[in-house]
């Protein structure tokens, strides 16, 4: 950080430094959650959901939530940060800010509208605008069929590939599962027709896409590179997804499209999926001198249980493991820096990971992803100080681009206030750095990533 | 007192009294609508409304998405998406704010903002004299220079009716003062506009060209435009700048109206190599029909005609694709139109503009199954620049299945494509496009 002292600049002071700093948020955050939890309590204000009938069959509702980032990254290789080398960065962000609005006006028809922002941090330009993420309707014509569009984050492949980001397990996504995350949506949501519905205990989604301009990602490269594909919009094709899970207990809901990573114990769930994504020519790379195209090919199957233990301590175990097999043409790979914290490299240093926080989390190639979390019984009947629920998050991964296996875990903590409405979570994260040697992409080191998050939602 | 709190009691407080004695919606519902302090003179009113757009276009020549020359493109887009929130404050003051985005399409940029289209203030001196202010689509010349986007009778808007759109304005929208009132059958409005700067549209070309005029980057000038119209029948509410495209049976109204538009210097050219600047100057005569046939069965006929005479200077043309489907043209097979679905909706000539459409009665043996209602537009325009008469039509029908706040659309639209042949721009072939839109309104 640029106003540090002399005092600070020794690599020792300056992790005591990081340590203070990080005391000070937490006791910030923690102030926060004091008042958002203390009114909870007092106030047992209903939803804000606004009834268009008598009946209450007609109905709007607002939501919000916010999640904000306390953070220290041991930056990858060569990470710098207004052009200066930065091993550490601590930084305070808004990951996710979201404002909603859905509504069912009449029987069987139902809106929602989201508004938000993502990755509002110290690097982000003056003036960060609201974005219209989702707006999208659809028509219940039987339990077993509602057919939608619009912009939304109705989308196949596994559980979540349509992750409700504010009722996660792990403090923030499984990326493995975003595979075309910036590439052709925005924010993961995408411009498609679907249909969705639930026949006897299969719940199934079918969505049809017109996958937005790869010419406005981020990674997008002009010329086709050698052996390695890369998203190219040459060739516009639409997007096909899927997915259909089997529910052996209790039924979720269907009507957005956000799978819930835990019910806290409130709902007991079994269940078995399996999803694809297919794109035509969605891929080019260079054979010597000619263009070749890729298809998209991704399949996943998943398995799902949240199974309440002890309901009236309500403890509960989650856990949730699924296999990615994902073929976007040669040695594809996807790096990804959930709101980096860094905007330089120093190329003599630099690894294959990129700066900051960045490692390769999908690609040609498998992935195992696993999931564990158990939500331990109140601290105390009285005092009302929440629960908390331990959690484990495992990628095991097998890149066509990389000589080594890829590895990360999370480990973390969430604790509880007011269920999801107001939870702190505090994660650990160990990802590996890769540097290209001459026999292959290895990996060489692993960096930690200290997150603690607060959520609240209204 | 919690955020929480405060919100609720905003919405839902009864100190607000919820207007469920209030008319419902074509959803049956109780409208968005909350009085304040059970003063049925005050109260706040919210909508939001999304169109949504399936649609396949026969390009333009020469059409390129990115690196493919492609004759049809198929597409799914957000055409519009609104959020608003009016207050009538005391007797006297009313404020109407809308958040909104259009054409968030394939093309677009990640991060699509929501913006602020409107931010405007108005007092009541009294019926026949209201004064206004702000960010506002108030505006004069013709009746849908000001257009109720989630009322029309066709699936989109009358481009010609909006010369200065993305010119001088921001989605139709311009920094004015306004006035406007009722005058017995008589309602006008007039509006001092300061035109946005010109240098940000899309269109800008900072260096004038001979003998054809462009909008200038040239500060300083207002424009002034006005429009007032002779209300034969039922009278129309003048609480908004948006003007319904049809009432669907409600009302009978038969309007002639006549407005203008005018802006001092704000277009430039060369003339023999001299840069001179040139009035914008348009007039319109326009009538309005909107008659129920049947009550019964709630059947409705709905005719407006206009006559647009425009000077923006010479060969002023401007060609409109909106919610553009490409964004590139091939340079040897292009026309004069330009990428995707673009044509010469606006410029200095003469222009006719034509719609009708009819309700049909109820769907269903309960009549509970919607409506019908079938249309056509058509524009017929003699463009300086172009040596060939201009014709578009559009061939539509609404399944207003409640009201204009869930309906589907289906248009064919027929446009042509001029391009030029010894020095001369005439029409070449005509296009198709298909667009199948659905509407859903909250109020």
């Amino acid at each position: 950080m640029d106003g540090d002292t002399t005092i600070f600049n020794s690599p020792g002071m300056r992790k005591v430094s990081i340590i203070i700093k990080a005391t000070l948020l937490f006791g910030l955050l923690y102030s926060f959650s004091i008042v958002a939890n203390a009114q909870n309590a007092v106030n047992n204000a209903p939803p804000l959901t606004l009834n268009l009938n008598p009946e209450g069959s007609h109905w709007i509702k607002f939501s919000t939530y916010t999640q904000l980032w306390a953070r220290v990254n041991q930056n990858n290789p060569g990470s710098t940060v207004a052009g200066e080398l930065r091993d550490f960065t601590s930084d305070v962000s808004i990951r996710r800010f979201r404002l909603g609005l859905q509504g069912q006006p009449i029987d069987n028809l139902y809106v929602l509208f989201y508004l938000g922002v993502n990755n509002l941090n110290y690097l982000s330009p003056r003036g960060t605008s609201l974005d219209l993420l989702d707006a999208h309707v659809d028509y219940t014509f039987s339990k077993q069929l509602a057919i939608g569009g619009g912009k939304s984050a109705w989308d196949g492949l596994s559980r979540y590939t349509s992750p409700s980001s504010s009722k996660q397990l792990s403090y923030d996504l499984p990326f493995v599962a975003l595979p075309t995350l910036d590439a052709t949506d925005d924010l993961i949501r995408k411009l498609s027709l679907y249909a969705k519905g639930k026949i006897a205990n299969l719940d199934y989604r079918l969505v049809m896409i017109k996958p937005l301009s790869v010419q406005n990602s981020r990674s997008f490269r002009l010329e086709p590179i050698e052996n390695i594909a890369a998203f190219t919009d040459d060739r516009v094709k639409l997007q096909y997804s899927g997915y259909v899970k089997y529910e052996f207990w209790e039924k979720e809901s269907n009507r957005t499209p956000y799978h819930v990573g835990t019910y806290n114990g409130a709902k007991k769930v079994l269940n078995l999926g399996i999803g694809f994504n297919f794109q035509n020519d969605a891929l080019w790379s260079l054979n010597e001198v000619d263009t070749l195209y890729h298809n998209m090919t991704l399949v996943a199957i998943d398995f799902f249980i949240d199974l309440p233990i002890n309901r009236a301590n309500k403890t509960a175990l989650t856990v949730y493991t699924a296999f990615f097999s994902y073929d976007f043409g040669p040695n594809y790979i996807r790096l990804l820096g959930a709101n980096n914290p860094t905007n330089g490299i120093d190329p003599q240093q630099v690894s294959f990971n990129g700066r900051g926080n960045t490692f390769p989390v999908s690609g040609t190639g498998y992935s195992g992803l696993f999931q564990v979390g158990y939500q331990l019984p109140p601290f105390s009947k009285g005092l009302n100080l929440g629960q908390l629920q331990p959690y484990a998050t495992l990628q095991l991964a097998n890149f066509k681009r990389l000589a080594d296996p890829m590895a990360y875990f999370d480990i973390g903590m969430n604790w509880y206030l007011n269920s999801h409405s107001s939870k702190f979570s505090f994660n650990f994260q160990n990802r590996p750095i890769f540097f290209e040697q001459t026999d292959g992409i290895k990996m060489e080191e692993r960096k930690w990533l200290l997150v603690l998050q607060y959520q609240f939602s209204i | 007192m919690s955020l929480k709190r405060i919100i609720y009691l905003l919405l839902f407080h009864s100190s607000i009294a919820n207007a469920q004695q209030q008319t419902t919606t074509p959803f049956g519902n109780s409208p968005l609508k909350w009085y304040l302090q059970n003063d049925s003179t005050r109260w706040l009113a919210m909508h939001t409304y999304v169109q949504l757009w399936a649609r396949v276009n026969r390009n333009n020549p020469g059409t390129q998405i990115f690196n493919e020359v492609q004759n049809t493109s198929t597409d799914i887009s957000v055409r519009r998406f609104r959020l608003a929130l009016q207050g009538q404050l005391t007797a006297k003051l009313f404020v109407y704010t809308q958040l909104g985005i259009n054409n968030l399409n394939y093309l677009s940029p990640r991060g699509t903002s929501v913006d602020l289209l409107d931010a405007y203030a108005e007092y009541q001196l009294s019926p026949a004299l209201e004064i206004g202010g702000g960010k506002t689509a108030w505006t004069g010349l013709s009746r849908y220079s000001a257009p109720n986007t989630s009322k029309l009778l066709a699936y989109d808007l009358i481009f010609l009716a909006l010369p200065t759109d993305d010119e001088t304005d921001d989605l139709i929208r311009k920094l004015s003062l306004y006035a406007k009132g009722k005058l017995g059958r008589l309602d006008y409005r007039f509006v001092i506009s300061k035109p946005f700067s010109a240098r940000n549209s899309l269109d800008f070309d900072p260096i004038p060209e001979e003998n054809i005029a462009k909008f200038a980057d040239n500060p300083s000038k207002s424009i002034y435009s006005g429009y007032m119209k002779w209300e034969f029948k039922d009278r129309e509410r003048n609480k908004i700048a948006f003007s319904d495209g049809s009432y669907l049976g409600s009302k009978s109204v038969m309007n002639v109206g006549i407005g203008f538009e005018a802006a001092p210097n704000s277009l430039w050219n060369l003339q023999n190599g001299d840069t001179i600047y040139n009035d914008m100057m348009l007039w319109a005569v326009d009538f309005f029909l909107d008659q129920p046939i049947n009550s019964i069965k709630n059947t409705a006929i709905t005719f407006y005609t206009a006559y647009f005479n425009y000077n923006f200077g010479p060969n002023y043309i401007r060609n409109i694709g909106a919610n553009n489907i490409a964004n590139a043209v091939n340079e040897s097979f292009t026309s004069f139109n330009g990428a995707g679905n673009a044509f010469p909706a606006i410029g200095t000539g003469n222009s006719f503009f034509t719609q009708a459409g009819y309700l049909l009665p109820p769907l269903g043996s309960l009549g509970n199954k919607g409506q019908l209602q079938p249309y056509f537009s058509f524009q017929y325009s003699d463009f300086e620049r172009l040596n060939e008469a201009m014709l578009y039509y559009d061939i539509g029908v609404n399944l207003l299945f409640r009201g204009h706040l869930s309906k589907l659309s289906l248009n064919l639209q027929n446009r042509p494509v001029f391009t030029t042949n010894q020095n001369r721009l005439e029409q070449d072939n005509r296009k198709w496009m298909v667009i199948l839109q659905y509407l859903i309104r909250l109020e």
